[in-house]
């Protein structure tokens, strides 16, 4: 572990005929920091029947997860997915404090910093900035509020030099990029 | 003709009589009760067997027949359906499936390093306003930017957005917006403005 600041984006996308995955660390700035990515996995058809049901979340969070947070150097202090399947095993796995985050269509709250809960266990609303919709978070259950608290808090500070979504479709062009790179 | 068949031969022509005699008591032995023999086709079999030839494979190991009190031994194998086979134990190499297993993640920090941020137009959240000359008008904004650690910003027309270049090297974090403003009276180009 080289240091312990920025964010940490982690994606992994696929069923279970191929999945991949990558992480992109980045600083306050959006800079990148680390990046990893894992080939697909393609189970055989032996495999699937093996694993069963549990293929997914095998394939998930024992394989491409583990793989990915044991390859990174620049650990963030906040790791931020858009699955929700990914919270628990972030949180588990990750050592350190995990959420999802993904744009909301409400008017935005009071002011920059304020954070509402909604109706669903452990989803928040969040005022990262004053030139956005309020943002969902949401967290593993069992998250203790002063880890919300200290989630939102790295959040809104790093909305003032980023906009806190753009690094997943940066680490989705880069997946594209690299696979047309391979095959060509 | 002893006097038992004469009895008989007199009871039947005058007295129309016929002796009636219980079946059972004839009967003095069980009938034979045959068993049902499963039959089993062995064979030597000569050299190694691999899981790849004997794919899908039954291991019948020790089946115990109940009723009729008789168990397979090691070595018998279903092979594909067919019939039960019976091959030397010491040749056949079962092979463990493997576990699933994957290479080691890529690094690939010097190829997104390489690529743009794209920031989106918010000038419908954005409340501020630069200062406009009369017949001027802003057509977006977008932020937040540190634009000490600008290298290049180009605007991706098709989709609105502004593509951002960082100098990775840099060691600055103060950031400001951009506004992209034009005439409307004449065909003049957009304007950028950092406020």
């Amino acid at each position: 572990m080289a240091n312990n600041s920025g964010l940490g984006y982690i994606t992994i996308e696929g069923n279970e005929g191929l999945i991949r995955g990558a992480l992109l660390v980045v600083d306050v700035r959006g800079i990148p920091m680390d990046f990893r990515y894992t080939d697909y996995i393609r189970p055989t058809k032996l495999e699937r029947i093996l694993y069963g049901n549990a293929l997914d979340t095998y394939l998930k969070e024992e394989l491409v997860l583990q793989s990915l947070l044991d390859a990174v150097e620049a650990e963030p202090q906040l790791w931020i997915c858009n699955d929700a399947e990914l919270l628990d095993p972030l949180k588990n796995i990750g050592r350190v404090k995990a959420v999802l985050i993904s744009p909301s269509t409400r008017q935005p709250l009071e002011s920059v910093g304020s954070i509402e809960s909604t109706s669903e266990p452990n989803v928040f609303l969040l005022q990262a900035d004053g030139v956005s919709a309020p943002l969902r978070l949401a967290f593993a259950a069992g998250t203790r509020s002063d880890e919300i608290q200290n989630s939102a808090a790295l959040l809104v500070e790093a909305a003032g030099t980023m906009e806190l979504t753009e690094p997943f479709m940066r680490i989705q062009k880069a997946l594209s990029s690299l696979a047309s790179g391979t095959e060509a | 003709m002893n006097i038992g068949q004469v009895k008989k031969f007199l009871s039947r022509s005058v007295f129309k009589r016929v002796d009636v005699k219980n079946l059972s008591s004839e009967i003095s032995e069980a009938p034979k009760i045959f068993k049902l023999r499963s039959r089993v086709q062995t064979y030597k079999f000569e050299g190694n067997i691999t899981a790849d030839v004997i794919k899908p494979i039954e291991i019948l190991n020790e089946l115990k027949c109940k009723t009729e009190g008789f168990k397979f031994s090691h070595g018998l194998l279903h092979v594909n359906g067919g019939f039960i086979k019976r091959y030397n134990k010491y040749d056949i190499k079962i092979n463990a499936a493997p576990k699933l297993k994957m290479s080691q993640p890529k690094n690939a920090l010097k190829q997104i390093i390489m690529m743009p941020q794209e920031r989106m137009n918010r000038i419908k959240w954005q409340k501020m306003r630069p200062k406009l000359a009369p017949g001027e008008m802003v057509i977006a904004w977008y932020g937040p930017i540190v634009e000490s650690a600008v290298l290049k910003l180009v605007l991706n027309k098709q989709p609105g957005t502004l593509l951002i270049w960082y100098d990775s090297r840099s060691r600055k974090f103060s950031t400001r917006g951009l506004f992209l403003c034009r005439r409307l009276d004449s065909g003049s180009r957009p304007e950028w403005r950092w406020v």
